[in-house]
């Protein structure tokens, strides 16, 4: 559902008026726990990774590059000679922070305009709309690519970037929630009552729209963060010595048949993490359905 | 009547055997710099079309380092300061046109008068080029040299029919004079190419040839393993291991006048402190460095020189590894631990330097040195490079590259105002003694000042040199007579063949 | 209908002008001076002396007002005329042309493969919702968003050139290039498209206007092709367009890995190597595109389905 809050409301497949109510507090969907199980395991890495790691992630020792998995080395060298393990534990920080702070900051600020958007109406959300409508087309990488030659690669160039574009579909659907929740008769109570437009917008519109927004938010973290890794591989993202996962499969590939872990290793932990999102996401949405 | 058959019988046979031997085959050949200037002769695209097989320069440099007639069959010095080359009669241009000094001194003069002429050929290194008469070309150079004949074997010398300059444009197609004769440009990814029948030279063994252009080394070396390419050209280090088990490839090595450089500016402080460019020098591990990235292809740099070469002292060895000795030269020079900070330079066309710049990172840290890394192509690098901006640089530079004697070399970038002199350098003591040496017609004389000037820019740090470099080529056992040229200058010859 | 037309296309016409200015201002923004920039990048020369600079600096027109470049900037650009790169010596225009018709086949392929097998994919997922088929694709689709095109590539490249020779490893010459690239890029619009046809396809089946048309007598297969293909194909076609404008310069990475001369990687290229007219080129081709791909379709199927008019927000 959050996916397709992301088009216009004219391409919205018609709901029929005979959809079930979904309950409120109903059991959660075995995604949504998964997820956060596997969710907490790489939270715990990426915070307790830079003590846990047992070498320095950076330090080269040249004699010892490419070697398998050992008791001194538990996931081998690279290519470098440095530990695999402990660039693993650090390697996540890059991409998961800023997909993180992105996502947050997009359905925030998203969200807000949504919902100002549709109470308001008329001009104010004409123009909100049309901007948004505009703005969601634009593709995320070439925006970030282009911020990134005039600011240079880091923290801040992408999240900028990537917060630019992001927040639209955010507006969308917390526009169309807003609507839906506007046309329910407490609200017009409320109105009648004579609580204010924030106060309506705080506690009756916000909290309902919650859901499927942090809903949308997560399922769309695996993306932003593959996203973030694929600048990272072709070498616009962290800068070296720093270790990062897709950077770190960018500089193995040249040994991928001698050393092949050095590919997995960085790839698997990339997978494991978006998918754990993306599960609490599709969870999110579809607790209360029928499993 | 079975005397007739069996005769009838071998025609019959020999014909498709023979047409076969005619055939010649084609090959896909994996390369790294493709045209990039419109094929201006003052650029690299000279080279890509000499390697092509396509241009070709009055004399040449061949795969044993000696100089050889090409397009000219003798030369004389008829005055110190000019040269006069004797045309080889009938030689046509791939478009019919007959070859004739007018027509060479036409082209030499167009990549001589252009904005931005060529190091190797410029009216620094050359005054004029003129006709005189139906086949002879005359070079006059602004002061006395012996070195002009191998000056007009550069690529960028390359002479092309007068069909091919239109409008400021070079059209390659069908107007060079080598064994191979370009039939289709397809824009940077690849160059379609056919025998020349009318070559000079003699017969050519190959039919048709392909050149693609692929910047990325390991992708060149992937297309060899999986049957793209039949040659990969400069294939990395990482890769010679694989390669060499694979059945049916085979791997080539040849060193090359090439040292990486680590360029240091001089100029700049706190460069310009011999302390700190020692320190430098001390902080890095080259053994390790060559059993690493270079999977040990390659040896630590004892100088600009490589050992095997005839103008190195004997006793020159690579710089020591003393990781303390470098933080207390820092320490004399008045630079605080961790206080230095300065940027990398590397250009991407290398695939090494990338994890080289990586090590050196790594390396100076722990001699209290912060780098940081600029990795970008070398075009993009090359300005900043040549107007003192820059720290620290990875160079892969070529001590015979204009000329095929170390003097060129040391003139132009060790040479106070030389013109490829990235690094700043400015001693009147070494530029004198250069220029004694170049007047110096005893090899071994000449050859140990060369030596001595190298070991001074060793002991002096004036730069790091990090490694001979090795080339690396890989070819299909299928191939035949394939080598490496030691400039790089060649590729498509027309005794290259394959099975 | 046309008063939505005109609206779309004067704020299309606006972004244009906008992205165009944000454009040409990149080499005011950086540090340094533009003429200095195109100068070192022409002349190799240690010395620049002040008088070739000050010709340079006339010479490019820089010595004009600011709003008055613009315009000539903009002028040129419309007539096609981006300058000259400054890496290579070849015009801006065309090195784009062609990068364009690559990125547009590569992306074409790619979101139609993905759509080819979404279809029956998601419509199966969607007949019996919770049961084998929907698990199996909602697994599938799960796993597809999850896992890094940086990761498909390079297996795909040494599984099917290295160890099969079935395809080539990289490179653009021939139809057997287009395969494996398309293939990679495919994988992610695909799980995308299956959940939606799905959503749209539930949705769908549950209308009563099917049922009314199965009690007719049609058959599900007839009812589904017929009608619900109609209300399911807008919201596709949208994500579609998303899609397309997406990959345009967003399959750099695919782009980079199999040597594919795209407009992501030219744009890539010209990032790493400070080419600023072909920056400033490629960032108005490629967001020109985008938008222009997507107020298109908007207005297509507003076109097509006239019930929707009145129902698109304000």
């Amino acid at each position: 559902m959050a996916l397709e809050a992301a088009l216009p409301d004219a391409a919205l497949p018609s709901r029929s008026p005979q959809a079930p109510r979904r309950p409120r507090f109903a059991r959660p969907h075995w995604t949504l726990v998964a997820g956060a199980l596997l969710l907490v395991l790489v939270a715990v890495t990426l915070c307790l990774g830079p003590t846990l790691a047992p070498y320095d992630p950076t330090a080269q020792t040249l004699i010892r590059r490419l070697k398998p998995p050992s008791e001194a080395h538990w996931l081998g060298t690279d290519h470098l000679g440095r530990d695999v393990l402990s660039r693993l534990l650090v390697g996540g920080h890059f991409a998961v922070i800023i997909a993180a702070v992105t996502l947050t900051l997009s359905a925030v600020f998203g969200t807000l305009i949504g919902v100002i958007s549709a109470r308001r109406g008329g001009l104010v959300d004409e123009i909100a709309m049309r901007s948004v409508d505009l703005l969601i087309s634009f593709p995320e990488v070439v925006v970030a690519i282009f911020l990134i030659a005039l600011l240079g690669p880091g923290y801040g160039t992408l999240i900028l970037a990537l917060t630019v574009v992001g927040w639209t579909p955010f507006a969308r659907l917390a526009r169309g929630l807003a609507i839906e929740i506007n046309a329910k008769p407490y609200i017009r109570a409320a109105e009648i009552l004579g609580c204010s437009r924030r106060f309506i917008i705080l506690r009756h519109i916000i909290p309902n729209a919650i859901g499927p927004i942090s809903a949308m938010a997560f399922l769309r973290f695996g993306h932003k963060m593959i996203t973030v890794g694929g600048l990272s591989y072709i070498g616009l993202g962290i800068q070296p010595p720093h270790a990062d996962w897709a950077a770190m499969m960018a500089e193995a590939q040249p040994y991928i048949e001698r050393a092949p872990l050095l590919v997995v290793c960085p790839g698997l932990a990339i997978f494991l993490t978006a998918l754990s999102v993306t599960w609490i996401g599709q969870g999110l949405s579809q607790t209360g359905d029928k499993p | 009547m079975n005397k007739t058959l069996i005769l009838a019988f071998a025609c019959a046979t020999a014909w498709p055997a023979a047409a076969f031997a005619q055939s010649g085959g084609k090959i896909t050949i994996a390369e790294n710099f493709p045209p990039r200037a419109g094929f201006a002769l003052e650029t690299d695209d000279a080279n890509v079309l000499s390697k092509a097989g396509c241009l070709e320069p009055l004399t040449r440099i061949d795969f044993d380092g000696k100089l050889q007639p090409s397009l000219a069959v003798s030369w004389t010095q008829v005055s110190p300061d000019t040269w006069d080359f004797k045309l080889r009669k009938g030689v046509t241009f791939q478009d019919g046109k007959p070859l004739t000094a007018a027509a060479a001194a036409a082209s030499l003069n167009a990549v001589l008068k252009v904005p931005t002429p060529a190091r190797a050929f410029s009216p620094r290194v050359i005054k004029s080029v003129e006709a005189v008469g139906e086949d002879t070309i005359r070079v006059t150079t602004p002061s006395p040299s012996v070195l002009t004949p191998l000056r007009l074997a550069a690529a960028n010398a390359g002479i092309l029919s007068p069909a091919a300059y239109k409008d400021g444009k070079i059209d390659p197609v069908g107007t060079c004079t080598g064994p191979f004769v370009i039939t289709r440009v397809n824009g940077q990814q690849s160059l379609s190419l056919k025998r020349n029948d009318s070559y000079w030279g003699g017969k050519v063994a190959l039919a048709e040839a392909e050149i693609k252009f692929i910047p990325d080394a390991n992708v060149r070396a992937t297309q060899l393993r999986t049957g793209e390419a039949d040659v990969a050209g400069a294939v990395p280090a990482s890769t010679l291991a694989t390669l060499k088990k694979t059945s049916g490839v085979k791997v080539v090595t040849l060193a090359t006048p090439r040292t990486t450089t680590l360029l240091v500016n001089v100029k700049k402080p706190p460069f310009d402190n011999e302390k700190v460019r020692q320190a430098l020098q001390l902080a890095l591990d080259l053994e390790g460095i060559a059993g690493s990235v270079y999977e040990g292809s390659v040896q630590p740099a004892v100088g600009p020189f490589a050992p095997h070469e005839p103008w190195v002292q004997k006793a020159a060895k690579p710089a020591a590894h003393d990781v303390k000795k470098a933080k207390a030269l820092l320490a004399e020079a008045g630079v605080k631990p961790g206080s230095l900070e300065l940027e990398i330079m590397a250009y991407s066309e290398k695939i090494e330097f990338k994890d080289l710049a990586a090590i050196l990172q790594d390396q100076f840290k722990a001699a209290g040195i912060n780098a940081r890394i600029r990795l970008a192509e070398y075009k993009a690098l090359e300005p900043d490079m040549i107007a003192g901006r820059y720290d620290v640089a990875l160079l892969s530079r070529s001590h015979l590259v204009d000329v095929a004697d170390p003097a060129g070399f040391l003139s132009s970038d060790y040479g106070c105002g030389g013109g490829f002199n990235l690094t700043q350098h400015c001693d009147k003591d070494f530029d004198a003694r250069l220029a004694t040496a170049a007047a110096e017609t005893d090899a071994e004389k000449r050859y140990a000042v060369y030596g001595e000037l190298a070991q001074q820019l060793q002991s002096k740090a004036v730069n790091v040199f990090v490694i001979h470099e090795a080339g690396n080529d890989g070819y299909k056992t299928k191939v035949r007579n394939y080598r490496i040229h030691p400039l790089y200058q060649y590729t498509l010859t027309k005794d290259l063949a394959v099975d | 209908m046309w008063h939505f037309a005109l609206r779309r296309g004067t704020v299309l016409l606006l972004t244009l002008l906008l992205v165009s200015i944000v454009a040409f201002l990149i080499p005011y923004i950086g540090e340094g001076d533009p003429a200095l920039l195109v100068l070192r990048a022409r002349i190799a020369d240690p010395n620049v002396d002040q008088t070739t600079l000050e010709a340079m600096r006339h010479h490019l027109g820089l010595d004009r007002p600011l709003a008055v470049q613009y315009f000539a900037w903009l002028g040129d650009a419309l007539r096609g005329d981006f300058g000259l790169s400054f890496i290579r010596r070849a015009p801006v225009a065309d090195m784009l042309g062609g990068a364009l018709l690559v990125s547009i086949t590569l992306a074409l392929s790619a979101l139609l493969i993905a759509l080819l097998v979404s279809a029956p994919l998601g419509t199966l997922a969607a007949m019996r919702p919770g049961g084998r088929a929907d698990t199996a694709a909602t697994l599938l689709t799960q796993t597809l968003i999850a896992v890094p095109e940086y990761w498909m590539a390079p297996m795909g490249i040494l599984i099917f050139a290295l160890w099969l020779g079935w395809l080539p490893s990289a490179g653009w010459d021939g139809p057997s290039s287009l395969v494996l690239p398309a293939l990679v890029l495919a994988l992610r619009p695909l799980a995308y498209f299956t959940r939606i046809i799905r959503a749209a396809m539930i949705d769908v089946l549950d209308a009563p206007y099917i049922t009314a048309a199965r009690s007719r007598g049609l058959g599900l297969r007839q009812t589904v092709l017929r009608h619900g293909l109609r209300n399911g194909a807008m919201p596709v076609i949208t994500l579609f367009a998303l899609w397309l404008a997406g990959l345009l310069g967003g399959s750099v990475v695919v782009e980079v890995i199999f040597a594919i001369p795209g407009m992501g990687r030219l744009i890539y290229e010209a990032v790493i190597n400070k080419d600023i007219p072909v920056l400033q080129a490629g960032f108005v081709a490629i967001v020109a595109l985008a938008v222009v791909i997507n107020t298109l379709v908007d207005l297509a199927y507003l076109a097509i389905n006239p019930a929707l008019r009145h129902s698109h927000g304000a």
